[in-house]
This record gives C-alpha cells, sequence and structure tokens, in this order.
C-alpha cells in the first residue's frame, strides 16, 4: 500500500509542478513579449548603413555588437564573421550590420570605435575594421591605433580619417552613443552579441560568440523556412 | 540474530519522514531538470522546438570540449533527455537509476565548467537558457544540485534496503 500512496503523492506533485511551470511560463512570456529585447522585430532598429555590409533586402539581418578591443570579438572577426562576409553577404543572403559596443573595462575601445565609424562615414568601414582586429594585439598594449594599422591603411587615407574624425567629432560619439543605447536597450552585456533578424522575427543568440558551422547551419535553416 | 532484528523492525512503527523527505528531494530535482529543459526549448520570448538545437548547440561548443557532430547531436538529445528524467524522478519510476543518472550528468556538467571556468573560458553556462554567463555562482547551484541528487540516491537505495528487509 505505502509504495502506491507515495507514488500517487508523486503523481500529484508531478501535476502540480507542471502546472506550476506552465503558469510561471506563461506569465514570463507575457513579461518577456513587453520587453524590446524579446519583442519580434520586423527590421532592426536604426540600421546603420555606413558600417553595414551587403543588401538591404537580404533574407537575413545579423547585427553584431563588438567592441574593437575586445578579443572574443577579434576572435569571432577572424573566425566566423570573414566567412560569413564571402559565403552569405557577398551572395546577397545576410545584411550584416556592425553596432559599437565599447566596454569601460578597454581603455582603447572607444577611440578605435571613433576611428571605425569616421572611416565608415567616408566608406572604408570594412578595411578600417579588419585592420583594428587584424593589430588588435598591437594597439591594445599602447592605444597607437594608427601606427598599428598603418601597413593596411595607405597613409593619405588615414589623412582623410583622421580630418573627417576631426570635423566630425560630435556626430561620430553620437552614432556610437546610438549603438551603445540600442544594445542597452536589448540588454547586451558582453561583447560580441549577435542579433538575427528573419522573417520578422529577431532571435539573440548565445553571446560571446558562434562557430561558424553552427552560424551557418543556423542560416541555412533559416534560408529553407 | 538477523531474524530478532527482522521482527524487532516490523513491529516498531514505520518511520515516514524518510519517504517525505526522499519524496521532496526527488520532486524538487525533477523539477529543476524540466525546468532546464524548458529553458532549452523556450526562450527569447517563444517556443523554439525546430531549431532550439542551433543555440543550445552554440552553448555547448563555446565549451571547446566536443567536435561539432557531437556538439550538434547533444543539442539535439540534451533538453529531451533532461525532460525524460526530470518526469522519472517526479513520478518515482526506476528512482535509483534515475538518481544515478542525474548525478552523473550533473558531475560530467560541473567537470565541464569548472574545466572551463579555470580555462577562464568567459562563456555561456547553457544550464539554464543560453544567456547565463558561467561563473561561481553556476558552479555552486550546480554543485547543490549534484548534493540533492545524490541524496536522492541515497535514500532511494537505503529505503529500497529496508523494504526488502522487512518483508523477508
Amino acid at each position: 500500500m505505502k509504495p502506491l500512496r507515495i507514488s500517487r503523492i508523486g503523481m500529484f506533485l508531478f501535476v502540480v509542478a507542471f502546472a506550476t511551470i506552465s503558469t510561471v511560463s506563461a506569465r514570463q512570456q507575457t513579461k518577456k513579449t513587453s520587453t524590446p529585447a524579446a519583442k519580434p522585430a520586423s527590421a532592426p532598429l536604426d540600421p546603420s548603413e555606413a558600417k553595414s555590409m551587403g543588401s538591404k533586402s537580404a533574407p537575413i539581418t545579423i547585427e553584431v555588437f563588438e567592441d574593437f578591443q575586445c578579443p572574443a570579438c577579434r576572435n569571432f572577426f577572424e573566425t566566423t564573421v570573414k566567412q560569413l562576409i564571402d559565403d552569405y553577404v557577398v551572395p546577397g543572403k545576410v545584411y550584416l550590420i556592425h553596432r559599437d559596443f565599447p566596454l569601460e573595462m578597454h581603455p582603447y575601445s572607444r577611440q578605435a570605435a571613433r576611428l571605425a565609424n569616421a572611416a565608415a562615414e567616408l566608406g572604408q568601414f570594412g578595411t578600417v575594421e579588419r585592420a583594428l582586429f587584424d593589430t588588435q594585439d598591437q594597439w591594445s598594449a599602447n592605444g597607437k591605433i594608427e601606427e598599428a594599422i598603418a601597413s593596411t591603411v595607405p597613409a593619405a587615407q588615414m589623412k582623410k580619417i583622421r580630418d573627417y574624425q576631426a570635423a566630425h567629432l560630435d556626430e561620430i560619439n553620437a552614432a556610437i552613443e546610438r549603438d551603445r543605447t540600442i544594445g542597452v536597450k536589448r540588454n547586451v552585456s558582453q561583447t560580441p552579441s549577435i542579433y538575427v533578424t528573419s522573417h520578422g522575427k529577431t532571435e539573440a543568440l548565445p553571446g560571446g560568440g558562434v562557430d561558424y558551422k553552427l552560424l551557418r547551419n543556423y542560416l541555412d535553416y533559416l534560408l529553407r523556412q | 540474530m538477523a531474524t530478532s532484528v527482522v521482527v524487532s523492525e516490523s513491529q516498531a512503527p514505520p518511520r515516514t519522514w524518510p519517504r517525505v523527505l526522499l519524496v521532496l528531494g526527488r520532486v524538487i530535482l525533477g523539477a529543476i531538470f524540466i525546468i532546464a529543459a524548458y529553458t532549452k526549448l523556450h526562450f527569447n520570448g517563444g517556443w523554439h522546438l525546430g531549431d532550439y538545437h542551433f543555440f543550445f548547440g552554440m552553448a555547448i561548443n563555446s565549451y571547446n570540449l566536443l567536435p561539432v557532430w557531437a556538439v550538434e547531436l547533444l543539442a539535439r538529445v540534451l533538453p529531451w533527455f533532461e525532460l525524460a528524467l526530470g518526469v522519472f524522478l517526479i513520478i518515482g519510476v526506476g528512482l535509483r537509476w534515475s538518481g544515478i543518472i542525474a548525478s552523473a550528468l550533473l558531475l560530467v556538467f560541473i567537470a565541464a565548467m569548472t574545466r572551463a571556468y579555470i580555462m577562464g573560458l568567459e562563456i555561456m553556462c547553457g544550464c539554464f537558457g543560453n544567456n547565463e554567463k558561467l561563473g561561481p555562482w553556476t558552479l555552486i547551484r550546480d554543485s547543490s544540485m549534484l548534493v540533492l541528487a545524490l541524496a536522492v540516491t541515497i535514500g532511494a537505495f537505503l529505503i529500497k534496503k529496508h523494504r526488502v528487509v522487512v518483508s523477508s
């Protein structure tokens, strides 16, 4: 009799637990849909065309919140983004947006972001972004960003970027802050943070970067839908 | 000598609190596993029954432990395994096996998490949802769950042994 009674108690508790979990989940769902991070978005907020790559009409949009001085961002850029650009952005399957999210812990990340934003306005974002990540080790140590990327960005081009930055500093700072605000609204707490928008729905990928093969499988799945 | 012990035990009033504690323990542990499964299938404000494995796979892969094919397989299977384990624990069917499996599973999780933490990997835990950072808190929490799982397993064996002695 005893084991039978305990099994019944177990069954009863299971039903109670399941009902509780369902109720909590329903409440969480209601709460989550009211936050900007969870709300299915038809399009990303304020896409900065100057810092994006690919066709705006691509079926998938990927937004990456990055800090140029963050090693995980460099790793993500080197191992995933470069291939992503070749395989999905260039063929028009993905629209890739860079969002600045300089972290306070990195003393030169804002400086690098300002340089990248100035370059973006001159149509040189891709080149400078690549140069910043490729030489991150060098300029992270001493803050001499221009010196570090000099091998990739020609002197004349660098002068134009520097001049543009000096003339439009407030606008550049505002652009960085705008990206940061979008990130804060989405509860971005680390970089890189990746958001994928497809079929009118935005999904946050696990933070900290994603392996290219796994991302590719996910993108192919989205493209098949 | 052994017979007299059995007689005296069978005459003593049955103690209910060990059983009550065991039921409570297994229900809590089962609920935790069900919640763990739920958070892997429901996140970003909705159910992801068709694509949960991509997200969970990305979290598993950040541990740098397994080849991609194994990551994909594990990501597909683990949430359902956790769900089944949770249900088995709550219902109390095959409790000793469920307890052993839960303990072993938690031991593997904690080993992987500890390794990642020692290596200084700044990754997501992947334990409850996809956006929980791995850190001391997640290690303490999972270790507490392991203690509970071990207690349930030992309790299940002791009660079973007690039943066998009494019935003989």
